[in-house]
């Protein structure tokens, strides 16, 4: 009986390994469900040429903004010196974080809550001893600030846009100007069923979306 | 005169594929293996789970930020998380059941334990906890806790008292081996479907990016563009060829070799931690039964005075072994009560600070102002991720960064663009020491290109003396390198 449940195990077990790795060959499923997550080995994805670092601004009824990260108790850096936040690619539990702060803080009504990726390219990351041998001009980090999205105070998303990559991206398509015609002239005069989600002007395929996103973990 | 030695037949050989299987996977063996990964993995995972412990009202409560994973599949709303102390107790729970699953006391209720915990904070807490390594965390607690693992070198053992220490089948042994097979071919299947892995590019970037530990030899080794082409396309063979080369031979001691090496590296290259550590834990899942009763042995000579603790004899007559049951309930709740106790002292929030809460602050400004700016053109110099100057182009990279040419020379000039970027039209001059142009290239960059070659063949009619490399984007200069010509 025991030997026969190992068996059964072993099958059952190696059937699901051997489904994550097809699943994960012919993007068959590969991200429908949660428990694909625990089969499909999908590491190593996503590095991009910009760093980034998120900042969480509330916005006060005065009109004064309060920066919420780091937190006045501290930020917990998980892996290393950038804080909670900064793992947040989709853009879609910053609000949460921010609520923590705010309640747990005194302040003036909160309007809303921004987020603001701060992105540099990555080569300013060299240590100065690497830069000098490699480059002749200064290692002065520029910092691009790009609104990724808006929250209500109890962390409610207003407004999500697309992350910097993707912007870039869709910036660099959107200087044809032959494709930003017939862009225009291919929008319809009245939002079909289901159309409404995608209220960003960028065309569908570069909206964020839950598959692409998670295969960045 | 030495006789003619008679062909013994392979025995093994005779088996049939069904009999073969069976061995493989019900063998009867001295879980000795098992037990060196009982004894280090959960140490591995203590590195990350420790400095969470300080954070489990924030990451993990209702009374923090906490951000589960499941509702990025449309479960909203479920009513898994729970109260801090409640929070605090279950991870004290697990950390204590970590250390006494590395202890082999109370082995397969500290293992389901930690099975459960484990994936479970590490969903809760999709942004700052969930990582792949807690996934194949989850597979090999599992396969652990069907194991025979705190059969032997475990407190458990010591309290059985068996003379010869008890043998169990191979299979979870030989599950975890596969998972390690299947893991590596999926990460394999990854690297294939990215053309920018394949470039080195992908490793370049994640050498230079601080969002994991520090790695500064990551970040010096990020301008050796061969190497890292190079190091890819091993990675990526190895990767491939590890599910069939792991089993036996010397080939299996060239591909775990070099997984170890591979391991230790993501720490130093790319700042990886608990990672490697798991893996290198589980790798102890290929030494066969004399391997690991060897190691173990070491282990246990370098570990002299904890086993001093455990006298040979009959413990299950001593104190301890009568009540080690109660013992470790008691243990558990008491170290759990003090936990939550303590947290609670912590204040992590300062809400019961004598000058009552924080206060937010106002931003300045300036500050202010540098925020929402909206300005995201992007500056000529950073669409230039890297300009070198060199002679040999090997697999499409600069092999030699050089300053230095000498006359007949054919000095390679090579622009790698900062990815995504827009088409662009792209010159690179050469100048004499008067900064007159003397040869010039000029190429339009279309998206999908990342490097742009220029290649100046250095003719004997120019004269020995300085020069420079000048880079120019939509017809203006955004940087130059400065070479030497010599005679």
């Amino acid at each position: 009986m025991k030997r026969a449940a190992a068996c059964v195990f072993i099958a059952g077990y190696l059937c699901a390994l051997v489904f994550g790795v097809f699943s994960h060959l012919t993007s068959f499923h590969a991200h429908d469900r949660l428990e694909m997550y625990f089969l499909v080995w999908d590491m190593y994805c996503g590095w991009d040429a910009y760093e980034t670092r998120r900042h969480l601004i509330a916005e006060g009824e005065s009109g004064a903004c309060y920066e919420l990260t780091p937190a006045p108790w501290g930020d917990f850096a998980p892996y290393g010196s950038a804080d909670r936040a900064t793992y947040d690619y989709l853009g879609n539990h910053s609000g949460r974080l921010a609520n923590n702060v705010l309640r747990h803080t005194e302040h003036e009504p909160i309007v809303c809550v921004h987020l603001v990726d701060e992105c540099w390219p990555k080569k300013y990351n060299l240590p100065e001893a690497v830069w000098n041998k490699h480059y002749e001009e200064e290692q002065q980090r520029p910092a691009y600030y790009y609104l990724r999205a808006s929250y209500d105070p109890d962390g409610g998303v207003i407004n999500l846009n697309t992350d910097w990559k993707n912007y870039l991206i869709t910036e660099s398509i959107k200087d044809n100007p032959r494709l930003r015609t017939e862009y225009a002239v291919g929008q319809p005069f009245m939002p079909a069923v289901g159309q409404s989600q995608n209220s960003d002007n960028s065309p569908a395929f570069l909206q964020p979306s839950a598959g692409s996103a998670m295969t960045s973990r | 005169m030495s006789q003619p030695q008679l062909e013994t037949p392979n025995l093994q050989t005779q088996k049939s594929y069904w009999d073969q299987l069976n061995d493989f996977f019900f063998a009867e063996e001295t879980p000795y293996a098992l037990a060196l990964v009982r004894i280090l993995f959960p140490l591995a995972l203590l590195v990350g789970v420790i400095p969470r412990w300080f954070h489990v009202r924030e990451l993990y409560s209702l009374d923090g930020a906490p951000t589960p994973f499941w509702e990025g599949y449309g479960y909203q709303d479920l009513p898994i998380i729970f109260s801090p102390w409640i929070a605090m107790a279950a991870y004290t729970v697990m950390v204590c059941c970590l250390c006494t699953m590395s202890l082999g006391w109370q082995t397969r209720f500290s293992t389901i334990v930690v099975l459960v915990l484990y994936p479970y904070f590490g969903l809760t807490d999709y942004l700052s906890t969930l990582t792949k390594y807690t996934v194949v965390a989850t597979h090999i607690l599992l396969l652990l806790s069907m194991s025979g693992c705190g059969r032997v070198w475990s407190i458990d053992a010591w309290l059985a008292g068996d003379a010869q220490p008890q043998k169990a089948a191979a299979w979870p042994r030989r599950l975890m081996q596969i998972l390690i097979a299947v893991v590596y071919l999926g990460a394999a299947v990854t690297k294939l479907r990215m053309p920018e892995y394949l470039s080195g590019d992908l490793m370049r970037f994640w050498m230079l990016t601080n969002t994991n530990f520090a790695n500064p030899l990551g970040e010096w080794f990020s301008t050796n563009q061969v190497s890292i082409v190079a190091m890819c396309y091993i990675t990526l063979i190895w990767e491939i060829v590890f599910p069939f080369l792991c089993w036996r031979g010397l080939t299996r001691t060239v591909v775990l070799g070099l997984g170890v090496f591979f391991h230790i590296l993501t720490f130093f290259m790319l700042g990886l931690l608990v990672f490697p550590l798991v893996y290198i834990a589980v790798y102890c899942a290929f030494l066969n039964e004399e391997e690991a009763s060897w190691l173990g042995s070491k282990l246990k000579s370098w570990g002299g005075q904890i086993f001093k603790l455990f006298p040979a004899g009959s413990p299950r007559e001593s104190l301890f072994g009568r009540f080690h049951h109660a013992l470790f309930a008691s243990a558990l709740t008491v170290i759990t009560l003090l936990a939550v106790t303590a947290e609670a002292q912590m204040d992590l929030y300062g809400e019961q600070r004598a000058e009552g809460r924080h206060v937010l602050t106002p931003i300045s400004p300036e500050r202010e102002a540098e925020l929402f700016s909206g300005d995201l053109k992007i500056r000529p110099i950073d669409k230039v991720f890297a300009f070198d100057t060199g002679t040999t182009l090997l697999g499409g990279q600069l092999a030699n960064s050089r300053s230095e040419f000498r006359r007949g020379e054919t000095l390679v000039a090579q622009c790698m663009l900062t990815p995504p970027h827009e088409d662009i039209w792209l010159e690179i001059d050469l100048h004499n020491s008067d900064n007159l142009q003397v040869d010039r290239f000029a190429i339009i960059a279309p998206r999908e290109e990342v490097r742009v070659y220029a290649t100046f063949p250095l003719r004997e009619f120019l004269e020995p003396g300085q020069y420079a490399v000048v880079l120019k984007l939509q017809g203006r200069e955004v940087t130059r390198r400065h070479v030497e010509l010599l005679p």
